[in-house]
């Protein structure tokens, strides 16, 4: 297999990986950030 | 009772995950290629990881359920909770990096051989996991349910591990933890490890956000069950009939 299609399939790999890893720490602060005004604010 | 002492607003832990992917990023795009695969074995750098956490998320799950078996600490379920969920997360990215390593060396994305369906099964079987605890707003009854099942799905763990030794499968046998030592070059080796602990301290730092999540759901869950406004119907008072007497 030609190098350049290697890195692409290596980027696709890691595009994939950490576009993941963001939405999923993104997910957590959202819903973290509604909680806590469905608490009030109080914590 | 659930204490909310710690600062859901700490930033350090999204400090301590973004410098933790750009360490593994960094390895992983400085090591040589490999001698057969040539770049492509540069996605190992976060299929293994990624892997890895799968398992090490779901061992903690059932070691926190069998704590709060025999605890009674809604505490323990949070972090059972919580692991879990990251470990869904893991298990569903190291699929999809394996279809991907797959595609572009076996070609084909997908084939039913004994890791990948044991693997798929445990990601569905954790997706039940977190379903159930869906099922009830009874903390105790949920916790409960809960963790019966985190000590008994573990069970899928070594399944997984081991299905590349028990059975002929098209997955690589393990190349790292083996009697006759590593069969990879030292330095992918030594990158390889590198970009499990960097993936360790991203959980942990997870679990530490994903925790003060879980803490926050549960503390709304008693404020809503413990509301004590007005009932319908509560203002209506009962006509005296006594006569007066």
């Amino acid at each position: 297999m030609d190098i350049a299609v290697q890195w692409n399939w290596v980027m696709f790999g890691y595009g994939v990986a950490y576009g993941a890893l963001v939405l999923f720490a993104t997910s957590i602060a959202v819903r973290i950030t509604r909680a806590q005004k469905r608490l009030g604010g109080t914590v | 009772m659930t204490t909310l002492e710690r600062n859901p607003s700490s930033v350090w832990p999204w400090i301590v995950m973004a410098v933790a992917g750009l360490v593994t990023f960094v390895a992983a795009m400085s090591v040589s290629p490999d001698a057969v695969q040539g770049q492509l074995s540069r996605i190992m750098y976060v299929h293994v990881p990624s892997a890895w956490l799968a398992y090490l998320s779901f061992g903690v799950t059932m070691f926190a359920s069998a704590m709060y078996l025999w605890k009674r600490d809604l505490a323990w379920d949070r972090r059972a909770h919580s692991s879990a969920e990251i470990g869904v997360f893991f298990t569903g990215l190291a699929i999809s990096l394996g279809m991907i390593w797959g595609k572009s060396t076996w070609g084909v994305w997908w084939t039913w051989d004994a890791r990948l369906t044991l693997t798929a099964i445990m990601f569905f079987v954790y997706l039940g996991y977190l379903a159930l605890r869906r099922t009830t707003d009874d903390l105790d009854a949920r916790a409960k349910r809960a963790a019966v099942m985190g000590v008994l799905a573990v069970i899928q763990v070594p399944l997984v591990h081991f299905s590349v030794i028990w059975w002929q499968t098209l997955h690589q046998p393990p190349s790292i933890i083996k009697p006759e030592g590593p069969d990879m070059d030292p330095s992918m080796v030594v990158t390889l490890l590198i970009s499990v602990l960097s993936f360790t301290v991203m959980y942990a730092a997870m679990m530490y956000k994903r925790i003060d999540l879980a803490r926050i759901e549960d503390a709304v869950l008693i404020a809503e069950q413990t509301n004590t406004g007005p009932a319908a119907g509560e203002a209506v008072v009962a006509p005296d009939l006594s006569g007066g007497s």
